[in-house]
């Protein structure tokens, strides 16, 4: 029993990771009809942002996390005003702006690769110190800090999206932009702010994983795949509803690799997804705007 | 007669002069001719392996703009096909022994009867969730190359020595062989597109909606075409196997199906040729770009988004506008010629 | 307008096919080049074939750091009567850019052999390349046990430096047999490590009358590794052989210090690589695995010092680093031998030299190929290590070891 409880409690953790990535992938999704590929390499600027500053230059983590932010910004305004707005502009077709934010990741990952290094790093947790144990079923400080954090964002960026004017905007946004315009809304910064918390969530998230598999370049790609597929399972609609289906992600794996097997997980996890869309109903798919 | 028509960089059904189309036909064919002979005019063996990784990717890359320039389905997942023609064909003369000309058509049916199972769920979806599906598909199918070791032989992959399997006679000439297959799917892709059947794929990709009220069957066109993309990846993957001489799972994986969207988008997105000069610059560039060793993955990644930024009809798209500016038109109304 | 353009159509057609078919009968395409010969007196061309970017770089880049620094310390020493001069390209762990590099290095470049990279899935891939061009090639860290294949036209002059899987195994299995464990239960990684090692295992393991009581296995970078522990756990095993990469391996060991869970760790030799400690830290304290490094060996301190001033501390264990700087030792042991001739006389002079104070392998251990065994350690060639106080350190370079 107290196995199940463990898979339980660790696959609640795993999937908040992933929930924390579907939550950067709706909020982008929602404002624009964007899907950014890019989310794994974000994660991983975050990591590896958190690496610079507490390791090779000996800071604390309140200097990481401002660290963290200031790429995020950087990175957010850059992809926002480098590539989105002026592909937007010229009427590029959907495929180019999916191989827009492709190439973008990869850009990314070489530049890490050549500034940073090839390999993997470890990270102090925030709380450095055991796991905390509790009757069996043990977490470590780290994966309860992520899950933590992750509800909190997704609680923050509700509240946003619903009780402020600038978030409701910018649901009016994604739901009608030409109404949106036309009521005075500020279409244009309106996404800017989309795509600053997108990056900004998703960075973070990479900070929370760090301590736990390590900053390297190559850390964020079957994550960022298992955060699509919570979006998707998610319905693509609330980010509630994502998360809830990360967490649904990350337990369903810990459990099938346990009780079934650990070599046909991940085509499990895979075949999800792949079920996911072909069976989520139409009108939801459609729902989603274009940029 | 020549008519002015909006150009977006999705048009394609550009009306031609009678006498364009017939000078644009004859020069295919002496590109054709020139292209099958190029391996006994290149002067190093070094050049002509560039050359069949060209035509190779080439094929790939004639797959998806079949799927995606001309009927607007984004496929990550091209390389899954790929894998499936590869392995077949080895597998199938390896392990039973199967000649080889037998073994590269049950490659090219397997990939299309895969590509034929999968579009029946995938097809009713569209877009970015395409493109999700798609991936996961080639997720699944790299994970199989690893766990079904048994079958697959796993990471230490199958060796296939051309001079055991083809022969020496065919070994000598298998850039021949490579290259005219790579003409052959160029005209295949060129004959599909250019009739009828190609004039509905387009409204197929740029109005469903409209194109389903005109009578033309949307699913089975769609499902056809994605059926014969999956044979042409499964056609570029037997030719990797006997070209590589031997086949490992990380080759089929979803770098890979990147790598192959790169080049249509860089080659052009609705364009055949397109795919070819995409797949040549995806094949070069890094050569020459060598001097910059470890900052040439950076620096190709910035070229793709120069591209996307500023050729957002890729190479050919671009050519085209040149040529557009560069010639005189002439405007035809119903009142005549002004 | 179809009507008119039908027989042109034709004719078109006709008369490609006609000529492809011509030609296709007559000529073969370009021949393939002889070995390459060095220019009299010129400067020997060495090529090196490897990830230096991408997921295994972390292999790729220490080797050929210490390829260069072999190479200079030869060229000062005067050794050779020719220089020798380094030529490394990144094939990015991709079997298709390996292929052509390799294909160009033996080509254009004129190299007198490739020294070959730690992925079997380009080295399979460029082997037919290299060796199709008569240029003897040198494998220096990739362990897979059948990469230097009889039945390939190409295996007299395919060369494998570092000891294979196999060899590592059945020095570990002694660990097992000494400790007489009740359930011994083994994890490993989707990679060609992680696969040819399991299988390794099995096998030796079956010679020694031991089994695999449980085996878990899992994809590389994995994010989390708490169902692979619990199912070791619950099957009760008392040890563990972890054959995983450094990263994923470190993630193992954090989670079993979690779990509470007081297990024997045995581990395959990429415990070597800098991600392991980084990511492990105090959790991999006690760990044992196998290594090439004697720190006895006068040999392996100069190497040491001399790697560590001039790159660092990207190679902690030096494992990779050494044995890719013995690589061209031997090498170059060999062009002397062979007169500075590649080909068929190089693999003959490389069949007759000995490497004796090698960086790597155990004191009294030497590096040599034999005809027909182009496996270059002898006998008790590997060391035993361990971690303690997040440091590595040797455990042991007393445990006897045969080759395969």
């Amino acid at each position: 029993m107290s196995t199940f409880l463990q898979l339980a409690v660790s696959g609640i953790a795993l999937g908040s990771i992933y929930g924390l990535i579907a939550l950067g992938f709706l909020v982008i999704y929602h404002a624009t009809g964007l899907v950014n590929f890019a989310q794994g390499q974000l994660l991983m600027a975050g990591a590896m942002t958190t690496y610079l500053v507490l390791v090779r230059m000996g800071l604390g983590y309140p200097l990481a996390l401002f660290g963290v932010v200031v790429v995020a910004i950087v990175l957010a305004l850059l992809f926002r005003y480098g590539l989105h707005r002026p592909m937007v502009k010229r009427g590029a077709p959907t495929t180019n702006m999916v191989v827009a934010t492709i190439a973008f990741g990869l850009v990314l990952t070489a530049l890490v690769e050549l500034t940073i290094g090839n390999t993997r790093y470890g990270v102090d947790a925030v709380i450095p110190g055991p796991a905390i144990t509790i009757g069996g079923v043990s977490i470590q400080t780290q994966s309860l800090l992520i899950v933590v954090v992750a509800w909190a964002l997704v609680g923050a960026v509700w509240f946003f999206f619903t009780k402020t004017l600038t978030g409701v905007s910018l649901r009016a946004v994604g739901l009608n932009r030409t109404a949106a315009a036309v009521s005075g809304v500020r279409v244009s910064r309106l996404i800017t702010i989309a795509f600053v918390i997108s990056v900004l969530v998703t960075v973070i998230g990479g900070m929370l994983v760090a301590p736990i598999i390590g900053a390297g370049p190559a850390m964020g790609l079957s994550i960022a795949v298992k955060g699509f597929a919570a979006a998707v399972l998610g319905g693509m609609s609330s980010v509630y509803r994502g998360m809830v289906a990360g967490v649904a992600i990350g337990v369903i794996e810990m459990l099938s690799s346990y009780y079934i097997s650990s070599a046909w997980a991940p085509v499990i996890a895979y075949a999800i997804l792949f079920l996911a869309l072909v069976l989520m109903p139409a009108r939801v798919r459609q729902s989603g705007v274009h940029a | 007669m020549t008519t002015t028509s909006l150009r977006t960089q999705r048009d394609l059904a550009r009306p031609r002069r009678h006498g364009s189309r017939r000078a644009l036909f004859s020069a295919e064919i002496v590109a054709s001719i020139v292209v099958i002979l190029l391996p006994a005019i290149v002067p190093s063996a070094y050049q002509l392996r560039l050359l069949q990784d060209v035509a190779i990717w080439g094929v790939l890359a004639l797959s998806l703009t079949l799927v995606l320039g001309y009927t607007g389905q984004i496929s990550l997942g091209q390389a899954a096909f790929y894998a499936v023609g590869a392995y077949t064909a080895v597998i199938l003369q390896t392990a039973l022994g199967v000649p080889a000309p037998l073994a590269w058509i049950a490659a090219i049916l397997l990939g299309m009867a895969l590509a034929y199972a999968v579009s029946l769920p995938l097809l009713r979806i569209h877009g970015h969730f395409l493109a999700l599906g798609t991936l996961a598909l080639g997720l699944i199918v790299e994970t199989l190359l690893v766990q079904l070791a048994p079958i697959t032989g796993g990471h230490d992959g199958i060796r296939i020595p051309g001079s055991v399997y083809l022969g020496e006679w065919v070994q000598l000439r298998f850039p021949y062989i490579v290259l005219g297959v790579l003409v052959a799917s160029y005209w295949l892709v060129r004959n599909l597109t250019q009739r009828s059947a190609g004039r509905a794929f387009l409204a197929l990709r740029d109005d469903p909606a409209g194109a389903a009220a005109l009578g033309i069957p949307v699913a089975r066109y769609k499902t056809t075409v994605f059926m014969i993309g999956g044979g042409l990846a499964a056609t570029a993957g037997v030719l990797y196997a006997h070209h590589t001489q031997v086949v490992t799972p990380e080759t089929f994986g979803f770098a890979t199906s990147i790598e192959v969207l790169l080049i249509v988008v860089i080659g052009g997105m609705s364009s055949r040729i397109g795919a070819v000069l995409g797949a040549a610059v995806v094949v070069f560039f890094p050569e020459w770009l060598e001097f910059l060793q470890e900052a040439e993955n950076l620096v190709f990644g910035l070229l793709v988004l120069a591209i996307l930024l500023f050729l957002p009809g890729g190479i050919v798209g671009g050519l085209r506008n040149l040529v557009r500016r560069l010639r005189p038109r002439r405007i035809t109304t119903e009142e005549g010629v002004s | 307008m179809k009507l008119a353009d039908a027989p042109r159509r034709a004719v078109g057609i006709a008369v490609t096919l006609f000529a492809a078919t011509a030609l296709v009968a007559c000529a073969p395409a370009s021949s393939t080049p002889g070995p390459a010969t060095s220019d009299e007196g010129g400067t020997l061309k060495i090529g090196y074939l490897g990830p230096l970017t991408g997921g295994s770089a972390s292999l790729g880049v220490p080797s050929v750091n210490a390829i260069e620094l072999a190479i200079e310390e030869i060229n000062a020493s005067g050794e050779l009567d020719r220089e020798l001069e380094l030529v490394a390209v990144d094939d990015e762990g991709d079997a298709t850019k390996s292929a052509a590099a390799a294909q160009r290095m033996v080509t254009e470049d004129g190299v007198i052999a490739v020294l070959g990279g730690p992925n079997s899935g380009t080295v399979l891939a460029n082997n037919p390349v290299i060796t199709g061009a008569g240029v003897v090639q040198l494998i220096t860290i990739a362990q897979a046990d059948g990469l230097i294949d009889p039945e390939s036209p190409g295996h007299d002059l395919t060369f494998q430096v570092t000891e294979n899987n196999t060899y590592d195994v059945m020095a570990t299995v002694q660990f097992f047999l000494d400790a007489d464990y009740d359930s011994i239960c083994a994890v490993s990684d989707t990679t060609e490590y992680g696969q040819s090692g399991i299988t390794a295992i099995r096998e030796v393991f079956g010679d020694n009358g031991l089994e695999v009581a449980e085996h878990v296995t899992h994809e590389v970078n994995a994010t989390d590794l708490t169902s692979q522990v619990l199912s070791l756990r619950d099957a009760d095993c008392d040890s563990v052989y972890l054959y995983s990469y450094g990263q994923d391996a470190a993630v193992f060991m954090k989670t079993v210090n979690q779990l509470g869970w007081d297990v024997d760790v045995i581990g395959g030799r990429a415990l070597n690589q800098a991600a392991f400690l980084s990511i492990a830290g105090r959790a991999g304290d006690g760990l044992i695995f196998p290594s090439v490094i004697d720190t006895d060996k006068q040999s392996a301190k100069d190497f040491i010092a001399a790697y560590d001033e001039a790159y660092g501390s990207d190679d902690p264990a030096h494992t990779f680093s050494a044995l890719a700087y013995d690589s061209v030792h031997i090498l170059a042991a060999a062009l002397v031998a062979s007169e500075y001739e590649g080909g068929a006389a190089l693999a003959e002079a490389l069949e007759s030299v000995t490497l004796e104070d090698a960086a790597s392998g155990r004191d009294g251990s030497t590096l040599s190929f034999a005809a027909g065994d182009h496996r270059a350690p002898s006998d008790d060639f590997v060391t035993f290590w361990t971690i303690e106080g997040g440091e590595y350190t040797m455990y042991s370079n007393t445990i006897p070891s045969t080759r395969p």
